[in-house]
């Protein structure tokens, strides 16, 4: 069983970020895998940290992109969210933050002009070459790891579906054995193509 | 002298573009004319005798501004308007090269027009309008708006720049925001839908959540109430109530039908007819691909628009029964297709094609969801040849869901020519 903890999914998923959580656990359950979700509310992300924390194994941290409004609304917590995905992170966890998530973790940035755009990245740093789009005005990186295996990215929406090669690395990354299946074939196949148009 | 060259270089454009593509020739000659002239769209709106009336929002302003305009046409008054969806500074120069003097000077009492809200906030820099209404903010087009805040600000630049009147949606949080923000000296009024019927569609009028206190709902002078399908009842504080019948079933058609009702009250004062306005309503064709069933090669088939995650949500929702043919075509218009996945696609059954330069985008959605796709085919032409090749289904009609690109593509390959040739 995989957990996914994400931190209040119904406001982090301006974009469609949360799809890559719907993406892994569909991975997943083509493979025979089971998964849950655990939502995590801005005030219990620090006690949730703290528990995934101590057991990082089988367990994936999402951190979603969402509005002003929304972040803004928890904004008592953005302290208590940025130390817990730091800490996640240098346990070994596994995850992904997107976007206002991204900024929220690593806020030392500057902003610049906003770029918004098709987003091809070339592979480095032991990632596979990443498609999405981009919509920002940080100079962050566009994709960086915190720790081995958090991915915090400015490639919001579904990343995961459109680059498979990220999404099973991260699952290898939370142990599991991945394997080509009928299913995964057809959807890269529309991966495949998407990245061509 | 510029106007006068701007509007003949436009012109002869159109025709030799008209003469090489049939049914197109719209967007360049209005291009080059704004190239020429920037001024001169200001100038012919400003030129109408009772002024210049706005609709904008994120999503509803095709159909609200088409019911206004043929309200407010029903009462005797000439009015200038927009094709739908040509609601861009472009689109209305493309406007104005069609159908103005040499002079610039374009036919109507009143110019009652849809626009783009950013585009809306340019232009009422230039030209105040009498009236504005607005509809809704919802999470539309983050590519160019990024942020439903920001929506909110040129849309509160626009409000505040109405002379006479401002129509609002009670019932979308955003507008009491803006409306603190940015405050008007026109008269406010506000529109509303009644609890039942707002509880009616799943996700409610899918506005953008604003995640704070707003305080109370303001008092509406104009209710849809009793929704039921296709019916609702239109209230109007100290007139009475009008039974209607909607082009098609969502409760969208109602918010947008209220919002008109109430703008041509605000518009005409006294001389507004509010049974008139019901039966012009009641008689009226849908706006293209909002609720629009017609006839293709002696197959019905219904058309549906889908431009952001809230109109995909409330037409995926509002499928009627289980369509037993699909098409779904997404094409370069929506150039970020993430939002797509912030929809719940449980509704939709399966599709026969996919297709529009983003099919394999759309593939991609459609496999992750469980939606059994029949064919992937990225020309638009065979496409449309494939689907409708396919038998006349057994039970109601055949379905084609597309985006604004798609939607323009596949009705030239139809044969549609003229934007507003619909049918009930």
């Amino acid at each position: 069983m995989i957990e996914f903890y994400t931190l209040a999914p119904e406001r982090m998923n301006l974009n469609g970020d949360q799809a890559n959580v719907f993406v892994l656990r569909r991975r997943l359950e083509w493979l025979g895998i089971e998964s849950k979700v655990v939502s995590i509310a801005p005030e219990d992300f620090e006690a949730a940290a703290a528990r995934i924390i101590e057991a990082p194994e089988s367990k994936f941290l999402m951190v979603g992109h969402g509005s002003k409004a929304a972040v803004t609304s928890f904004a008592n917590h953005h302290e208590a969210i940025r130390q817990g995905v730091l800490d996640f992170a240098q346990a070994g966890g596994v995850g992904l933050v997107v976007g206002s998530g991204y900024e929220l973790v690593c806020p030392d940035f500057e902003r610049t002009p906003r770029l918004s755009d098709y987003a091809d990245l070339p592979a480095e740093d032991g990632l596979p070459r990443v498609f999405g789009y981009i919509n920002t005005d940080t100079n962050l990186p566009a994709i960086s790891r915190l720790g081995d295996s958090v991915i915090a990215t400015m490639v919001h929406g579904p990343v995961l579906a459109r680059t498979p090669e990220l999404a099973d690395l991260l699952l290898t990354s939370l142990g599991v054995l991945v394997a080509p299946n009928a299913n995964s074939v057809e959807a890269d196949k529309y991966a495949e193509g998407a990245r061509s148009h | 002298m510029r106007t006068l060259l701007a509007l003949a270089v436009g012109r002869v454009l159109r025709v030799l573009i008209r003469l090489v593509r049939k049914g197109g020739g719209s967007a360049l000659p209005g291009l080059v004319v704004s190239k020429i002239d920037a001024g001169l769209l200001a100038k012919s709106l400003r030129k109408f005798a009772s002024g210049l009336v706005v609709v904008t929002g994120s999503a509803g302003k095709s159909t609200t501004t088409k019911m206004l305009v043929a309200i407010v046409r029903a009462h005797g008054i000439k009015v200038f308007t927009n094709p739908s969806t040509a609601n861009i500074l472009q689109g209305f120069f493309s406007a104005i090269v069609e159908q103005s003097s040499l002079t610039g000077r374009l036919p109507g009492e009143v110019a009652i027009l849809e626009m783009d809200e950013a585009h809306a906030a340019e232009l009422t820099k230039h030209v105040a309008p009498r009236q504005v209404t607005i509809l809704n903010v919802m999470e539309d087009q983050l590519d160019r708006f990024v942020d439903p805040a920001l929506v909110r600000n040129d849309l509160g630049l626009v409000g505040s720049r109405a002379t006479n009147a401002l129509i609002l949606n009670a019932d979308d949080p955003n507008l009491r925001i803006m409306l603190a923000g940015y405050p008007t000296e026109a008269k406010v009024s506000w529109f509303g839908v009644d609890a039942v019927s707002l509880a009616s569609e799943r996700f409610g009028l899918a506005t953008a959540p604003v995640y704070q206190e707003v305080g109370p709902r303001p008092t509406v002078v104009a209710e849809v109430r009793n929704l039921a399908g296709k019916t609702f009842d239109a209230e109007l504080q100290e007139v009475g109530m009008q039974p209607l019948l909607l082009p098609n079933r969502g409760l969208h058609f109602a918010v947008d039908a209220i919002a008109a009702i109430q703008s041509a009250r605000e518009f005409l004062g006294p001389e507004f007819d509010f049974e008139l306005a019901a039966e012009t309503l009641n008689n009226l064709p849908p706006v293209f691909a909002r609720g629009e069933i017609t006839e293709v090669r002696g197959q019905k088939v219904e058309f549906i628009l889908v431009q952001n995650p809230g109109s995909m949500q409330l037409n995926i929702d509002n499928l009627e029964g289980d369509p037993e043919q699909i098409l779904f075509a997404i094409g370069r218009d929506v150039h970020d297709p993430s939002w797509m996945w912030t929809v719940d696609y449980s509704n939709l059954s399966h599709v026969d094609v996919v297709t529009g330069l983003q099919a394999d985008q759309a593939a991609l959605l459609l496999k992750y969801h469980d939606v059994p796709i029949g064919s992937v085919i990225q020309e638009l032409d065979q496409a449309i040849e494939t689907f409708f090749n396919l038998p006349t289904p057994a039970r109601g009609h055949k379905t084609v869901i597309f985006s604004a690109d798609a939607m323009r593509r596949m009705r030239r390959e139809l044969g549609f020519w003229s934007p507003e040739e619909v049918g009930r």
